[in-house]
């Protein structure tokens, strides 16, 4: 029984533990993160596969004038924040249907630092 | 004057033949090779043959070398371009992928084209028969969206089929 306990606060400090982790939002990892998991479609200023990103906290979604945008994403009455961006990373299908970008970002950890990065170079 | 201007052709051509049996980035010549680009994916002929024209050359096993490309240092930049388009996608291993990365890929070609990132303008510039018009872009674009469709709906059939056979093994 004492055994069973133990476990249970464990699991749940462990949990806490990353849940804090994740709910940190580090802008200097997430320019890592950003570095790694982005740059193959996007740069900060110049248009790659995808717009580029500097900027985008904040935004609404398609408006950056030299990009062909979707037709889903041009109409989308959509604005980036945190909750939207947590939600586009995670399944961009769930927030803007028929959209181009097939790209999914499973890790929580990865997702919040990058959207904290996005933000802190929208506030510049 | 002109023995100096002859030995120093004669050195260039002595480095440019000796360079052009080193390969410092691989041979992605591979003679012979005969891989069939798109194997698996649903494509008109139409628009088959501007992928051949304009993409192939650098994203594919079907790389047509022109006389050039056999002569260092020529040889070696090209060589690395083709091995880097190949890294990012190779058409002749579209088979090979898995689905996720079909629907990355195919999401990326849609929108490089789109936005004029695809075909490089260096590559162009010496190709011009891989120009894109307008039209031809948007035949790129359209077909993408009609086989990420496609692809979408092949890949949560066969989730749910495998959920079905999944419960019918638990009941």
């Amino acid at each position: 029984m004492r055994y069973n306990w133990t476990l249970t606060i464990l699991s749940g400090v462990v949990w806490t533990t990353v849940a804090l982790a994740a709910s940190l939002k580090d802008p200097v990892r997430g320019r890592d993160a950003f570095d790694k998991r982005c740059t193959g479609c996007h740069t900060l200023d110049k248009i790659k596969v995808g717009p580029p990103l500097r900027g985008v906290y904040g935004r609404t979604a398609g408006k950056d004038p030299q990009f062909a945008y979707s037709d889903a994403v041009k109409a989308a009455p959509v604005e980036w924040d945190e909750a939207t961006l947590d939600r586009w990373l995670t399944n961009t299908e769930s927030v803007i249907p028929g959209n181009d970008m097939a790209f999914r970002l499973n890790d929580p950890a990865d997702r919040a630092n990058i959207i904290a990065y996005l933000r802190q170079l929208s506030a510049k | 004057m002109i023995k100096k201007l002859l030995l120093a052709a004669g050195a260039v051509a002595i480095a440019a033949a000796g360079g052009s049996l080193l390969h410092p980035f691989g041979r992605p010549a591979a003679p012979g090779a005969n891989h069939p680009i798109l194997r698996d994916a649903q494509i008109d002929p139409a628009t088959l043959a501007i992928l051949r024209r304009a993409c192939q050359n650098c994203h594919s096993q079907q790389t047509e070398w022109p006389w050039y490309s056999h002569i260092a240092p020529v040889s070696w930049l090209i060589a690395r371009d083709v091995q880097q388009a190949r890294s990012h996608m190779n058409l002749s291993q579209w088979q090979n992928y898995s689905a996720d990365d079909r629907l990355q890929l195919l999401s990326a070609i849609g929108s490089a084209v789109r936005n004029r990132k695809m075909p490089v303008q260096r590559y162009v510039l010496l190709h011009p028969e891989a120009r894109l018009t307008d039209s031809e872009r948007q035949q790129i674009y359209r077909w993408t969206r009609a086989e990420r469709s496609r692809l979408s709906l092949l890949h949560s059939t066969t989730s749910l089929n495998g959920q079905i056979h999944f419960v019918a093994y638990l009941q």
